[in-house]
């Protein structure tokens, strides 16, 4: 009586092992910025093929935007030069202002170093750099979804903001002057050592379009 | 100056000729003017507006193949549709009731909204005061973004130019056919409840068994209406239980805090069937354990084994098992392998019964009753037969009448069909009587069996059954037992007496059951039968030994008596006033408040301590953990200091509530002890509870 109970567990230990294999979660890669941690480490080339590390600038404030040349959100605070004026105002401040594009090569938004400074010059825009991240690496660990997309980083390296350029989300020109604009809020409690009233919100824009898998 | 003229007209018309082809050449560098890809147009169900009257407009968008236009909530992009209204004073227009959205993901970006076409219905509502013979102009400003690998955004100026009648106006069979499609395509109502859960990394939302109720493959998306919420590039994960689905949805990254409400399109499909979408409002459900702690299959047969070895030794089933053995002892110079084939149709008969019961539990809880392990004695009529029956037995031991081999297997012969169908009735009687004892393991072995597959749940029913069998089928199998026991004689029929006390202990237990159950004044009733019961007895045995004709009378009579009785139990019914609640404060127990989930919620919302015991009256582990344990004076003392809310749920009778919230945390009976610390997820304590454990839980939290 004793001998087929044996075997039965047995048997069933056996069954229950091989079935514990399974759950794989259907779940994308898991962005490791959170806000109030230290902001993940990255490095990417910009424009000229130099390799820009987050590290270069410690100490520093800096701020990451996502941008895509053809999204009608991004040109919307290009056409009405806000973001210049941003740009401009904040680098002067000793901020470090980095404009990325993660868009796959193929992909709408996607950027040759060429068509990057084409860009630039045309907004006139004033970045400290502009970085390429066709494979979305970096896209991925801030989790960018939505262009324009905002990063600010305070001088200790901890991310203080991450979201929403601002609290209008359109593509109104007329609308940048009447909305409240959250990286400003954000630097300025940085430089007067505040802490970051609105310190995460929902990007609204394009999509960034990763390349597969 | 005429072939200059000529000249000039041919070469106006030549441009002008050329201009669009110009144009066009240009248009096709650039990105797609707008209008080619979304057309718009405002649809009136009715061909006139009358005073006072809601009107139905579809605001039709066709878009254009590869393109997309978005929900309310867009996702992870874009920007929702809208549509801004300028109305004749006195019109107002309603929210605009969206149709069911697609789910799009693509490369780690997720959005909510439309391809191909999409019916905006919203309701105009005119004033009450409205001159007729006049024309209404209604006209709306749409606006959208649509996308497919760049994102244009774009509008339209739509206008409907509607008479104003005196007559209720009457729907336009031109465009019936459109709005019965748009109507079939918005989300309903959803006729059953859903509730969620807040884990860690996502929310749980769970569907009722009713609404996928038949489908072999459920499958389904969750469009919520705040975007901040949930993740909309994760995938939904469907789980299959018993209670229903249980859909995982991703949290947004880095998202704290929780929703008083979880509001949002529940869209629910089978594998052969369309999509049917409702609109949900789930609400919390209380914290739950991880159904992943859940045991395995071989583990509940397992530990449903051992409980119903240790379920021996529990007061309902110790004199049954005595006197087998007793019986057994009895005959301890009889062929052995009669004794063999006596402990297996006891066996036998103790495993007929479990899966019995067991089926009875498994089809009752398919037909949507809300059941669970002791449900026989939340009926009153039940426990009024049991207690006539046990009263019957307990006669028989003190020797009122010799009812043989066919009850308790006290004296007269073994051998023969008799004796082989005795054994097996007094195995049905021991799982009659043994079921409202619950062992330890056995509350997590059943709570398992219930929601698993019908196959496991009888596997693990028969599986308690062998335990309960065992120690009477080793000991027929082994007999070197019974050469200890000195020879048969006088001291057999002392102990067979004895015994009788605690049958008549169970059914003053029974008893006491019945009268929390239907009340006192109800109760005389069963209290009568009892009399009836003791009557037919003695009536009978008196007989046996009489005339023929006495027999029968004795017989007759005695069957008369049983027959009263019986009618007497079956007209008993579980009324609410006449009851006694069991959470009335015993004296110096622990003041208990009456448990509800509703409640429980209230409190784990303002972060307080609270403790839950679920138990019932005919549950006699409950009964022993209170009066051990919790009525302590230990206990009731670091309640009181540690502001711990005490909340008991009675289980004497039916309740589909408390049977709800036990199947949420794996279990199908009482007891069950649950200690929420104020943050985090409840502690269950185990089932025999001792002064020790409960403080040791208390102090650990």
């Amino acid at each position: 009586m004793r001998t087929p109970i044996k075997t039965l567990t047995i048997a069933a230990l056996a069954t229950i092992s091989a079935l514990a294999m399974e759950r794989a979660t259907a779940v994308p890669p898991a962005a490791s910025a959170r806000v109030g941690e230290a902001a993940p480490v990255f490095s990417a080339p910009d424009i000229v093929g130099k390799t820009v590390r987050l590290g270069d600038y410690a100490g520093k404030t800096v701020v990451l935007e996502w941008t895509n040349d053809g999204c009608p959100f991004v040109g919307k605070h290009y056409d009405s030069g806000n973001m210049q004026s941003l740009q401009q105002k904040y680098t002067a401040a000793g901020v470090v202002w980095l404009t990325i594009a993660s868009s796959a090569p193929g992909e709408q938004g996607y950027v040759t170093p060429t068509d990057a400074k084409a860009d630039l010059a045309r907004w006139r825009a004033a970045p400290t750099d502009f970085l390429l991240d066709p494979d979305g690496v970096v896209g991925h660990l801030y989790d960018a979804r939505a262009t324009p997309h905002m990063v600010v980083i305070d001088r200790a390296g901890r991310l203080v903001y991450m979201g929403a350029i601002d609290d209008k989300p359109s593509t109104r020109l007329a609308d940048v002057k009447t909305a409240h604009n959250y990286v400003a809020a954000a630097l300025d409690a940085v430089a007067a050592g505040q802490p970051v009233a609105v310190a995460s919100t929902q990007a609204y824009g394009c999509s960034v379009k990763y390349k597969e898998g | 100056m005429r072939i200059v003229s000529i000249l000039r007209g041919i070469l106006s018309l030549a441009l002008v000729a050329a201009a669009p082809l110009l144009a066009s050449t240009a248009r096709a560098d650039g990105p797609p003017a707008p209008k080619d890809l979304v057309k718009a147009d405002l649809v009136a169900e009715t061909t006139s507006i009358a005073a006072g009257a809601t009107l139905w407009v579809d605001v039709h968008l066709e878009v254009k193949p590869g393109w997309h236009i978005y929900w309310r909530n867009p996702g992870d992009s874009g920007l929702p549709t809208t549509i801004d209204w300028r109305l004749p004073s006195g019109f107002s227009a309603g929210n605009i009731f969206w149709p069911a959205p697609e789910h799009f993901v693509q490369n780690g970006v997720g959005n909510y909204g439309y391809a191909g076409s999409a019916d905006l219905l919203v309701p105009i509502t005119a004033p009450k005061e409205l001159a007729a013979g006049q024309t209404a102009v209604l006209k709306a400003e749409a606006a959208w973004l649509v996308c497919a690998e760049i994102c244009i955004p774009g509008g339209a100026k739509l206008s409907l130019s509607l008479p104003i009648a005196t007559q209720p106006p009457a729907p336009d069979p031109a465009v019936a056919a459109l709005f019965d499609a748009a109507r079939r395509q918005l989300p309903v109502p959803a006729p059953f409840e859903t509730r969620f859960v807040a884990a860690a990394q996502d929310y749980r939302l769970l569907v009722p068994a009713a609404a996928v109720a038949g489908q072999r493959h459920p499958a389904g998306m969750f469009f919520p209406i705040d975007g901040s919420l949930i993740d909309a590039a994760a995938e939904p994960i469907i789980e299959r239980r018993t209670d229903g689905l249980e859909i995982v949805l991703r949290k947004v990254p880095g998202h704290t805090g929780a929703p008083a409400t979880l509001d949002g399109v529940l869209s629910l499909r089978d594998e052969n069937s369309a999509a049917r979408a409702f609109n949900v409002s789930a609400n919390p459900a209380p914290a739950l354990l991880p159904a992943e702690t859940g045991i395995f299959w071989w583990q509940a047969l397992l530990l449903a084994f051992l409980g119903g070895i240790v379920l021996n030794a529990m007061p309902c089933v110790f004199p049954i098992l005595s006197l087998k053995l007793l019986s057994l002892a009895g005959q301890a110079h009889s062929h052995r392998s009669e004794q063999i084939y006596h402990g297996v149709a006891y066996t036998a008969g103790v495993l007929a019964s479990f899966a019995a019961v067991g089926g009875a539990l498994l089809a009752l809880r398919t037909g949507g009753q809300a059941v669970g392990w002791g449900f026989q004695l939340q009926s009153p009529i039940f426990v009024a037969v049991l207690a006539y029956l046990l009263f019957a037995m307990g006669l028989s031991l003190s020797g009122i009448v010799d009812l043989g081999a066919s009850f308790a297997g006290t004296g007269g012969r073994l051998a023969g069909r008799s004796g082989l169908a005795g054994a097996f009735f007094t195995g049905a009687l021991a799982t009659v009587v043994a079921t409202p004892c619950t062992a330890p393991f056995m509350g997590a072995a059943l709570g398992y069996a219930l929601i698993a597959p019908a196959a496991v749940a009888i596997g693990v029913f028969l599986a308690l059954g062998l335990g309960l069998a065992m120690p009477y089928l080793v000991a027929t199998f082994s007999p070197g037992w019974q050469r200890v026991l000195p020879r048969p004689g006088a001291w057999m029929d002392f102990i067979k007496q004895l015994l009788a006390f605690p049958l008549y202990a169970t059914v003053a237990w029974l008893l006491w059951v019945l009268i929390q159950e239907i009340g006192p004044g109800e109760a005389f009733g069963a209290l009568f039968g009892l009399v009836l019961v003791a009557f037919a007895v003695w009536i009978y045995g008196r007989t046996r030994l009489a005339t023929p004709f006495g027999r029968s009378l004795g017989t007759g009579l005695a069957a008369a008596g049983s027959a009263v009785a019986i009618f007497l139990a079956a007209s008993l019914t579980a009324t609410g006033g006449g009851a006694v609640p069991a959470n009335a404060a015993t004296q110096g127990g622990l003041r208990y408040e009456p448990f509800s989930p509703q409640r429980l919620s209230v409190l784990e919302a303002e972060g307080k301590p609270v403790f839950v015991n679920l138990t019932a009256s005919w549950c006699v582990t409950c009964l022993i953990n209170e009066r051990l344990a919790l009525d302590s004076e230990a206990v009731r003392e670091a309640f009181a200091a540690r502001g711990v809310v005490p909340l008991k749920g009675d289980w004497t009778s039916q309740n589909p509530e408390i049977a709800e919230f036990l199947q949420q945390f794996g279990r199908s009976g009482v007891p069950l002890y649950l200690l929420y610390t104020g943050k985090g997820e409840p502690v269950m304590l185990p089932q025999i509870l001792t002064a020790a454990s409960v403080l040791d839980a208390l102090g650990k939290s």
